[in-house]
């Protein structure tokens, strides 16, 4: 595709520029995790703010396709995708500001590229509060209030492990498989001592990396009849839920076989 | 201890909602979802025979609150359903389940991966139903302008 170099007169931006930013947003939405038809909604919103009508999206977890109007269309390839449920309902805000008062689109760029980056909280934050939902959930476990403090240290470096896995080239499956083996050293290391609910503590360290909202994306793309991002969210799930099991298993296996005490 | 219990799924729910990066001022809604969910489950789950009903009610309770939540706040209603949904996940019965096969005990576990199976899918149609119910309420517009 080219790039046209000639603008339209007047105040309104060239419309490829606009369909371009329309599909940043997108493509931001789905890298966080954002339902399929969230997408298409806010990105026809947008687009009918920015006059780039008509405009048709699809979108899949793994790509957006839009097609704009005179037959350009624009396709990206969503390689890497996140849960940050902040930067979701920071987009979905901005486009219906966009839509109640047009921005000139510079101006919208700008507060898009701060929307990407939003984060609520400190990235060093979220291991303290990866130890503590891991410490409370063991407690809906079946585990007693000893099992807090393994739980939460489980949590803690589970969070750790995958954070530090994330900012390298390591597959998602495999960091969230070597999260969930580290999870499993505080468990085993206090498995011998029978106050301690070893299952409740590495249970609670393992759910961190549960695919929550990837379930719940599944279930409500169903809803909306999105059958093919619905059908590729819940393989996604299982095989995070299987690299999880794998992972948690593996120490496990060993411990077992040489003879470790586990109730 | 059931009034213990929903502390610690209202407690749990913010936690994981601090980890997904849901803002503090709409966490004390998620909070109080997790715990009006997980008290409606505990009180069903001492019915004789309850099975997974429970983990049903549980997910539509936290589907519909959730529903009502985001037209009030006007926020995606992920940020309410995720951090509430993680204390019904089966991850304990998923634990059995892995045990049960290192130690050979395959019809047991079985049992239990079957178990966890169904309590997800319990889980989906909760939440399923929920949504499914209550948008055509809700936001009538949307289901009466789209072509």
């Amino acid at each position: 595709m080219t790039k046209s170099t000639t603008r339209l007169p007047g105040p309104q931006p060239a419309p490829l520029d606009a369909l371009q930013a329309v599909v940043d947003a997108g493509v931001a939405m789905l890298m966080s995790g954002a339902e399929v038809s969230r997408v298409e909604d806010t990105m026809v919103r947008l687009a009918k703010a920015y006059r780039v009508e008509p405009v048709d999206v699809v979108a899949i977890p793994t790509a957006l396709f839009v097609a704009g109007p005179d037959g350009r269309s624009l396709v990206k390839r969503i390689s890497h995708r996140s849960v940050n449920l902040a930067v979701v309902a920071e987009i979905n805000q901005l486009s219906r500001n966009v839509a109640k008062n047009p921005i000139p689109l510079d101006e919208f760029r700008k507060q898009l590229e701060a929307a990407k980056q939003h984060a609520v909280y400190a990235p060093w934050l979220t291991i303290v509060f990866a130890a503590g939902a891991a410490g409370l959930i063991s407690q809906l476990m079946g585990g007693h209030l000893v099992d807090v403090v393994p739980a939460a240290v489980s949590g803690g470096l589970t969070q750790l492990v995958r954070r530090a896995l994330s900012f390298t080239r390591v597959p998602g499956n495999l960091s969230d498989m070597l999260s969930a083996i580290v999870a499993t050293i505080p468990a085993l290391s206090l498995a011998r001592f029978s106050v301690f609910q070893p299952g409740s503590i590495m249970v609670g360290g393992i759910m961190v990396l549960t695919p929550g909202l990837l379930f719940t994306s599944a279930v409500r793309d169903g809803i909306t009849g999105d059958l093919v991002s619905a059908s590729s969210r819940l393989l996604e799930a299982l095989l995070v839920g299987g690299a999880v099991a794998a992972g948690a298993s593996l120490p496990l296996y060993f411990y077992l076989h040489m003879g470790g005490r586990w109730p | 201890m059931m009034f213990q219990q929903a502390v610690f799924a209202a407690l749990s729910t913010i936690a994981f909602g601090l980890l997904y990066q849901v803002r503090t001022s709409l966490l004390w809604i998620a909070g109080a979802i997790g715990a009006m969910a997980w008290m409606v489950s505990f009180t069903i789950n001492r019915l004789p025979g309850a099975g997974l009903l429970s983990n049903f009610a549980g997910a539509f309770v936290i589907g519909a609150l959730a529903e009502f939540a985001a037209l009030w706040k006007k926020q995606p209603v992920t940020i309410f359903v995720v951090p509430a949904i993680i204390s019904y996940v089966p991850g304990y019965v998923v634990y059995e389940s892995m045990v049960a096969f290192l130690k050979s005990h395959f019809n047991q576990g079985l049992f239990f991966g079957i178990k966890a199976v169904f309590a997800a899918a319990a889980l989906a149609l909760g939440l399923a139903l929920a949504t499914a119910l209550l948008r055509p309420l809700l936001r009538p517009h949307h289901f009466i302008s789209r072509p």
